[in-house]
C-alpha cells in the first residue's frame, strides 16, 4: 500500500455562533482513490472540501496533501498550491460571465503559468464541449456549464480533483455524462474527492465517508484500491 | 404591513444606510457652501476691490488746478481752496448711501521747506476710529490705499512720516532718518518709518499724518481732498441714460436710478456732505471694478452649477449602487407577491427617508461650511447663512429620489427569476 | 489573455461603466475646466483691463544726478516706440505746454485724438472729442473754474513764444482724475517740441505717453526693464491702483478655483468608492473563484486596479475633451473669446481621473481581498 496522497488527523472547525462544523475528524485517502463524501446537509462535507482545497483553515488538527501541511501555508502559498495540484469542481459551476467556454478554461491555464490555447481545447473536446468552445456561459445549459467547470477544473492536471455536488444542479442526462467523466478520470489514476448527497455517485467510488453532525461516522481509515 | 417593513429595511443594514446618509449630508453640504460663495461672490469681491482705492474723490468746487506731470509741478499754484475737516462725519452719519462708505481718507496737500529746498507735505488719516452710534468705524489711508508699496512700515505717532521714493532719491535720505521741515515760523520733526512707491503724485511727497501736516501748515480744520472708498452696484444702461438724456427716463427709471448704489449717485450724496464742494467718480476704478464684478459673478454662478451637478452626479451614483446592490431583495418582495408599485414605494419611501436625513444634517453643516469657506477666500467674518439650510432638505430628498427612481424600475422590469438565481 | 479579461471585464457591465465613466468624466472635465480657465483667466483679465484703458504712464526722466532737462533733451521718442512694438505695447505721445487762460495757467495737451481715444475708453465726455485741429476738449475741473460748455470757446495765450489761439469746446471731459485739470487739443499744433526745464515758468513742452502693456504687472516689469537695458532715459509707471487690483481678484479667483477642485475631487471619491465597493461585492464571486483556480492576491489586485486605472484614463481623457470645450463656452459666456485648450489641463485631468478612481479601486480591492472565498463558492 503507497502512503497516502491525503491526509487528516483530528481535524476541527468551528464556525462563529458556536456550530461545529467538523469534529476531530481524521482520515486518509491513496493515490488514485475515488472517495465520496456523503451525509445530510450541514454535516461537514463542504467545510471539509474547503479544509483539503486550502480555501479555509482548520481551527485545530492537521490536513496535509502530498505531505505539505496546507495549515502552514500563507493564502498566496496555498493559491499557487491549489493551482499546481488541486483542480476544482462546483454544484454552481462558477463560469466567469463574461467568458466564453475557452477562455474560462484558459483562465485557469493564466493562473497556473501561461496559456495554450490548443490544449485548452482538447480538455474541452475530452468532455464533449468543443463545438460549444466559442460559447458564453449564459448561453450554455446546466450539464454544458458544468463540464466547462470540470474542463477548467482539469486543464492544469492536477493530482487531486475535488467536487462539491458536481451534479446538485443537474438533470439525469447530464448526471450521466458527469459520472463517465469521473468513471474516466478514475481510469486514468487520479485521486477523486466527491462530497455528494447522490447515492448512485456515491455507489461508483471506492469508498464512501460518511459525516454526521461534523463526525466521521464511517470510512475513515484507508481502503484498498478500488476498480 | 407596508411601514413594518419600510421600518425594518430602513433599520436593518445599518452600515449601508449610514454610509448612504453620509453621502447625502457631504454631497449636500458641498452644494449649499458653494451656494453661499456664489450668492457672496459679488458683494464679498467688490469689497476686496477695496484694494482697487478710492473710487469716488471730494474736492472744493472753486480748487486750484495743478499742472503736473509724473511728479513735476510744471505751473504755480495760483490760489488753494479748502474742505472742512468737521464735515466728515457726516459721511458715515448725514448721507443716503452712509452704508456704503467703506473707507474714508482725508487729505490736505501743502508745501514745507527742507532748509534747502521747497518740499511737498501730504498729510492724511494712516489709521482713524471713528466713533458712530451704531459701532467704531476704522478707515484710513492703511486699509483704502491698498496698492500703495512700502518699504519699511506704516508710521504709527505724528512724529512719523512716509517719503515718496523719487524724493527720497533727490533729498538724499533714507529708513530711519529725520526730516526737519518748515512752513513760515512753524516748524516739525519727522522720521521716516517706510519709502514709499504708488505710481503717482505721492512718489514725490512727504506723508505724514493729517493732524501733524494741518498743525505745520496753520490749516487746523482745512482738508483739500476726500478720497472715498464706496461700495457700489457695476453702471449699466440706466446710468448711461441719465447722463446722457436725463430728460428719457420715467419716474421709475428715476426711482431705480436714485436707490441703485451707482458710484455717480453716492458721489452726488456725498458731496451733500461739504458744502461747497464737487465729488467725481474715479471712472477708471469705477468701471474696471464693474467689469470685474460682472465677470466673476458670472464664473462663480457657472462654477455653482458645475459644482452641483458634480455632487448630484456623484451622490446619486452612491444611491443608485445601494440600490443595486439589494436587486434580490426586490425581487425577493415580487416573488412573494408584491406589486411592482409596492416595490418601488418601498424603495422611494427609504431613498427619501435616506434623503432627508442626509439633506437635514447638511441644513445644519452647510452654512457654516459656506462662511468657512466665504472666510478663507475673502478674510471676511460673514455670519453662517442659514437661508441656504432651508433648501438643504430639499436638495437631499430630490437628490435621492432622482437618484433610486431609474435603478429601481429598471430592476423591477428585470426577470424576478433570474435576480433570484443570480442574488 | 490578461488584457482579454480586462477588456472584457470592463466591459461586461455597460450600465455600470457608463455610470463611472460619467462621474470620473464630470470630475476630469472640471479638473481640466478649472486647470485651462486658471491658466488662461490672467491673459483675459489683463486683457479686459486692457480694453479699459492705458496701465501704465511713461514719461522722460533722469538718469542717477544729471538734471531733468537732459532727460527731456534726450528722449528719445523713435527708440523708446521701437522697444514699445517688441511688446505689443499701445503708446500714445502726449505733448503738454502750459498755457494761460483767463490768467490761470492751464496744461494744454496735444495728442492723436484716435489713439487718445483707444487708451482712454473710460473717459465719459459731454460732447465729443476734437476731429480737427481748433477744437479741444476741456476737463471737467477747468471747465467749472473757467465757466466753460460745449460750443464755447477758449482764449489762449502761451507763457513761452507762441500767438494767442482761440479754441472752440467740442465737449467736457469726466475722469476723476488728473486729467480733469487738462484740455486736450488734437493733433499737434505748429510748435516743435523746445527743450525747456519743464518745471521752470514760464514753460515750454513737456511731452509724456500713455501704455497699454500686455500682461498686467509683469509684464510692465518687463517692459520697463527693457526700456533700462537700452539706456533711455524713461520712466515707467504702472498705475498701481488697478493693477493691483487686477491681482487681488486674480488671487481670490485662484482660490476658489483651487476650492472647487478640492471639493469636485472629494466628490468623485466619495461616489465612486461607493460604486466601486458596491460592484466588488457584486462580483465578489467571480473574484473568489480566481483565487480558487489558484489566483495569487497579487494577480487579483492588480486586475483589479488595471480595470479602474483603464476606467480612469478613459474618464480621464473624455473628461479632457469635454472640460475643454466647456473651458472655451465659459471663455465665451464671461470674457470676450474662450480659453484655448492647454497640454497642463490634459495632463491634470488625465492624472486626477485614473488616481482617483485607482484610490476607489483600491478600496473595492481591499473589500475583495477581505472576503473568504469558501464562504462564497460553497454550494449550500
Amino acid at each position: 500500500m503507497s502512503s497516502p496522497i491525503i491526509e487528516a488527523s483530528g481535524v476541527t472547525k468551528n464556525y462563529p455562533g458556536g456550530v461545529k462544523a467538523l469534529d476531530n475528524v481524521s482520515m486518509s485517502i491513496a493515490p488514485g482513490e475515488w472517495v465520496a463524501l456523503m451525509g445530510a446537509s450541514g454535516s461537514g462535507k463542504t467545510t471539509l472540501l474547503n479544509l483539503l482545497d486550502g480555501l479555509d483553515r482548520a481551527d485545530s488538527g492537521v490536513v496535509k496533501i502530498q505531505g505539505v501541511e496546507l495549515g502552514r501555508l500563507s493564502p498566496d502559498e496555498s493559491a499557487v498550491f491549489r493551482r499546481e495540484r488541486i483542480g476544482l469542481v462546483f454544484q454552481q459551476f462558477h463560469l466567469v460571465p463574461y467568458l466564453t467556454a475557452l477562455e474560462n478554461v484558459m483562465l485557469a491555464q493564466y493562473f497556473h503559468s501561461m496559456v495554450d490555447k490548443p490544449e485548452a481545447l482538447r480538455i474541452l473536446e475530452s468532455v464533449g464541449m468543443g463545438p460549444r468552445a466559442a460559447h458564453l456561459p449564459h448561453a450554455l445549459s446546466g450539464g454544458e456549464q458544468q463540464r466547462v467547470c470540470i474542463a477548467r477544473a482539469l486543464v492544469n492536471d492536477p493530482v487531486v480533483i475535488l467536487a462539491d455536488e458536481p451534479t446538485g444542479n443537474l438533470d439525469e442526462e447530464n448526471e450521466q455524462c458527469v459520472f463517465q467523466i469521473f468513471l474516466e478520470l478514475h481510469a486514468k489514476g487520479k485521486t477523486l474527492v466527491v462530497a455528494t448527497h447522490d447515492r448512485e455517485l456515491g455507489a461508483l467510488s471506492g469508498r464512501v465517508i460518511t459525516l454526521h453532525h461534523g463526525k466521521l461516522e464511517a470510512g475513515g481509515g484507508p481502503a484498498s484500491r478500488a476498480g | 404591513m407596508f411601514l413594518r417593513v419600510l421600518w425594518q429595511s430602513m433599520f436593518g443594514r445599518k452600515r449601508r444606510k449610514a454610509a448612504a446618509v453620509a453621502a447625502v449630508w457631504i454631497g449636500v453640504t458641498l452644494i449649499s457652501a458653494f451656494l453661499c460663495l456664489s450668492i457672496s461672490v459679488g458683494d464679498q469681491m467688490n469689497r476686496q476691490m477695496r484694494s482697487f482705492g478710492a473710487d469716488i474723490r471730494i474736492e472744493p468746487a472753486g480748487a486750484a488746478v495743478p499742472v503736473r506731470v509724473g511728479g513735476y509741478q510744471l505751473a504755480p499754484v495760483v490760489s488753494q481752496a479748502y474742505l472742512p475737516a468737521g464735515d466728515i462725519r457726516k459721511l458715515k452719519t448725514g448721507i443716503f448711501w452712509k452704508n456704503n462708505i467703506l473707507g474714508i481718507v482725508p487729505r490736505l496737500e501743502t508745501e514745507a521747506e527742507d532748509g534747502t529746498r521747497t518740499v511737498s507735505l501730504l498729510g492724511v488719516w494712516f489709521s482713524h476710529r471713528m466713533k458712530l452710534p451704531g459701532g467704531d468705524f476704522e478707515t484710513g489711508a492703511r486699509s483704502v490705499y491698498k496698492d500703495w508699496s512700502i518699504r519699511g512700515r506704516w508710521p504709527s505717532s505724528a512724529g512719523e512720516c512716509l517719503v515718496g521714493d523719487d524724493l527720497a532719491r533727490s533729498l538724499h535720505v533714507s529708513l530711519g532718518d529725520k526730516l526737519v521741515l518748515k512752513a513760515g515760523s512753524r516748524r516739525a520733526i519727522f522720521r521716516i518709518t517706510g519709502l514709499l512707491q504708488t505710481g503717482g503724485p505721492e512718489d514725490g511727497e512727504v506723508v505724514a499724518s493729517l493732524h501733524a501736516v494741518q498743525g505745520l501748515a496753520g490749516l487746523r480744520g482745512k482738508l483739500s481732498r476726500v478720497d472715498i472708498s464706496a461700495l457700489t452696484t457695476p453702471e449699466d444702461d440706466l446710468v448711461k441714460r441719465h447722463h446722457e438724456t436725463p430728460a428719457s427716463l420715467t419716474p421709475a427709471d428715476y426711482e431705480r436710478w436714485s436707490c441703485t448704489a451707482y458710484a455717480g449717485g453716492i458721489a452726488l450724496s456725498a458731496a451733500k456732505a461739504f458744502p461747497g464742494s464737487v465729488a467725481s467718480v474715479v471712472r477708471r476704478v469705477s468701471l474696471a471694478k464693474a467689469e470685474l464684478l460682472k465677470k466673476i459673478e458670472k464664473l462663480m454662478a457657472l462654477l455653482a452649477v458645475l459644482i452641483a451637478i458634480a455632487s448630484v452626479l456623484s451622490v446619486a451614483g452612491v444611491l443608485a449602487s445601494a440600490v443595486l446592490e439589494r436587486r434580490g431583495e426586490a425581487a425577493l418582495l415580487q416573488a412573494i407577491g408584491a406589486k411592482r408599485w409596492n416595490v418601488l414605494m418601498l424603495f422611494l419611501a427609504e431613498a427619501a427617508m435616506i434623503g432627508l436625513t442626509g439633506g437635514l444634517l447638511a441644513a445644519l453643516t452647510g452654512p457654516f461650511l459656506g462662511s468657512t469657506l466665504i472666510g478663507a477666500v475673502f478674510d471676511a467674518k460673514v455670519p453662517p447663512p442659514f437661508v441656504s439650510a432651508a433648501v438643504g432638505p430639499l436638495i437631499g430628498v430630490s437628490i435621492a429620489l432622482f437618484a433610486t427612481f431609474r435603478p429601481v424600475l429598471k430592476t423591477l422590469s428585470a426577470s424576478t427569476a433570474e435576480m433570484l438565481h443570480a442574488g | 489573455m490578461f488584457l482579454r479579461i480586462l477588456f472584457k471585464s470592463t466591459l461586461h457591465r455597460p450600465a455600470s461603466l457608463v455610470w463611472s465613466l460619467l462621474t470620473l468624466t464630470a470630475c476630469s472635465a472640471l479638473v481640466a475646466l478649472f486647470v485651462t480657465a486658471g491658466l488662461g483667466i490672467q491673459k483675459r483679465i489683463t486683457g479686459e483691463f486692457n480694453r479699459l484703458g492705458s496701465n501704465a504712464l511713461i514719461a522722460p526722466y533722469p538718469p542717477e544726478a544729471s538734471p531733468l532737462d537732459t532727460a527731456v533733451r534726450q528722449a528719445d521718442w523713435t527708440a523708446l516706440k521701437a522697444v514699445a512694438g517688441r511688446f505689443k505695447v499701445q503708446l500714445v505721445e502726449l505733448r503738454l505746454r502750459v498755457g494761460v487762460v483767463e490768467g490761470l495757467p492751464v496744461g494744454f495737451v496735444t495728442a492723436d485724438c484716435g489713439k487718445l481715444a483707444a487708451l482712454t475708453p473710460y473717459w465719459r465726455i459731454n460732447g465729443r472729442r476734437p476731429e480737427r485741429p481748433g477744437g479741444c476738449l476741456v476737463g471737467a475741473q477747468i471747465a467749472r473754474r473757467l465757466h466753460l460748455e460745449t460750443g464755447g470757446t477758449v482764449h489762449v495765450s502761451w507763457h513761452a513764444a507762441g500767438t494767442p489761439r482761440v479754441l472752440r469746446v467740442t465737449g467736457i471731459l469726466h475722469s476723476g482724475d488728473s486729467d480733469e485739470n487738462r484740455i486736450f487739443m488734437s493733433a499737434f499744433t505748429g510748435h516743435p517740441p523746445s527743450v525747456r526745464r519743464p518745471d521752470a515758468s514760464p514753460p515750454g513742452h513737456y511731452t509724456y505717453g500713455l501704455l497699454s502693456v500686455p500682461g498686467g504687472l509683469s509684464g510692465i516689469q518687463s517692459f520697463s526693464a527693457a526700456v533700462r537695458g537700452q539706456h533711455l532715459p524713461f520712466r515707467v509707471d504702472p498705475l498701481r491702483q488697478v493693477l493691483y487690483g487686477e491681482q487681488t481678484v486674480l488671487e481670490k479667483t485662484y482660490l476658489l478655483f483651487t476650492l472647487a477642485l478640492f471639493a469636485v475631487l472629494a466628490l468623485t471619491l466619495l461616489g465612486l468608492t461607493a460604486a466601486v465597493i458596491s460592484r466588488t461585492l457584486e462580483r465578489s464571486r467571480e473574484i473568489s473563484l480566481m483565487r480558487a483556480v489558484g489566483a495569487e492576491r497579487k494577480s487579483v489586485a492588480v486586475f483589479l486596479l488595471s480595470e479602474a486605472g483603464l476606467k480612469g484614463a478613459g474618464g480621464g481623457l473624455l473628461g479632457f475633451v469635454s472640460g475643454s470645450w466647456l473651458a472655451l463656452l465659459a471663455g465665451r459666456i464671461v470674457f470676450h473669446g474662450g480659453f484655448p485648450p492647454r497640454f497642463e489641463a490634459l495632463a491634470a485631468s488625465f492624472g486626477l481621473s485614473v488616481a482617483v478612481s485607482l484610490f476607489a479601486g483600491f478600496a473595492g480591492m481591499r473589500r475583495a481581498l477581505r472576503e473568504n472565498p469558501s464562504v462564497l463558492l460553497r454550494s449550500e
